[in-house]
């Protein structure tokens, strides 16, 4: 599978996958240490400051690398017709949304380090995996079989937009 | 009380199916801004029984600013209907914003297919 676009290729091989994660950059321990340091830091020498800047500046180095490739993949989305490939990929885009999230909800619990730049493009990576994982997510499944099994939920919904429309008084 | 997109919210009057059971399930608000005069809300359904389908956007406790405090819950996204302020019982929580997006994207890409 290729994805073409000015002159740019992308190509899905085995064991790649949909995966952003694509090789060891100590992204889970950057994060990790970074998230624990922002917690005790002034009780932490500082001679350490130097050391966890460049963490925090590897961090965003890391991230930037990361929404290249999360872009990439959801241009690739578009050529995935194949409803085995797109099973198949689904369970890795999940995956990495699941695994990705863990690493925001670390980085929003000590405000993404204050630094605007990690905020903006870690938010934007969620919500690229977020779509990705939707659209396999929407190929993978079949409309559900067992409809019925919302079936109060959907008279619920149903009743309430009825009422809410009997009590509206239009000017 | 206003509300906001984004706010989980229960009903007033839990609803009554024609059984005689009631009804009363989480709601999130996802438009943006009150139907002016009638102060009506459009919402989505919000389940603790898991069906992990084409419909299903699964929650956590982090995507909100408190703890649902319930295990695997998920939102029907094509459950979507409307109801006025005075039908809002109580301000249950409020999800944040990147993961509210990302449920109305959903929303708008496979339950409306607006481009």
């Amino acid at each position: 599978m290729t994805y073409n676009h000015y002159n740019l290729q992308m190509t899905i091989t085995h064991p790649y996958h949909l995966d952003p994660f694509y090789s060891n950059r100590l992204f889970s321990f950057k994060v990790i240490f970074l998230n624990t340091t922002s917690r005790f830091w002034k009780y932490i020498s500082l001679n350490l400051n130097s050391f966890r800047v460049g963490i925090i500046s590897g961090l965003y180095k890391d991230l930037g690398k990361m929404f290249l490739m999360v872009e990439g993949l959801k241009g690739i989305l578009n050529s995935i017709e194949d409803l085995s490939m797109a099973k198949e990929e689904y369970i890795y885009a999940e995956k990495a949304l699941i695994k990705f999230r863990k690493y925001y909800y670390l980085l929003e619990d000590v405000d993404f380090l204050n630094h605007e730049g990690i905020k903006d493009i870690s938010s934007k990576i969620l919500l690229d995996l977020y779509e990705i994982e939707s659209k396999l997510k929407f190929l993978s499944f079949d409309n559900p079989k067992d409809i019925d099994c919302d079936k109060e939920l959907r008279q619920a919904a149903s009743l309430i937009s009825i009422n809410t429309m009997n009590n509206l008084h239009a000017i | 009380m206003p509300y906001s997109q984004g706010d989980l919210i229960l009903l007033k009057n839990p609803v009554k199916l024609p059984g005689g059971a009631e009804l009363k399930h989480p709601v999130l608000i996802i438009n943006s801004k009150r139907g002016g005069y009638e102060q009506y809300y459009t919402g989505v359904m919000m389940t603790g029984t898991p069906k992990n389908d084409r419909y299903s956007f699964k929650c956590e406790n982090q995507m909100f600013t408190s703890p649902l405090g319930k295990e695997s819950c998920e939102f029907r996204t094509y459950l979507i209907f409307g109801f006025n302020e005075d039908d809002i019982s109580v301000l249950k929580n409020t999800m944040k914003k990147p993961h509210l997006i990302a449920l109305i994207n959903q929303i708008k890409d496979y339950i409306f297919n607006i481009d």
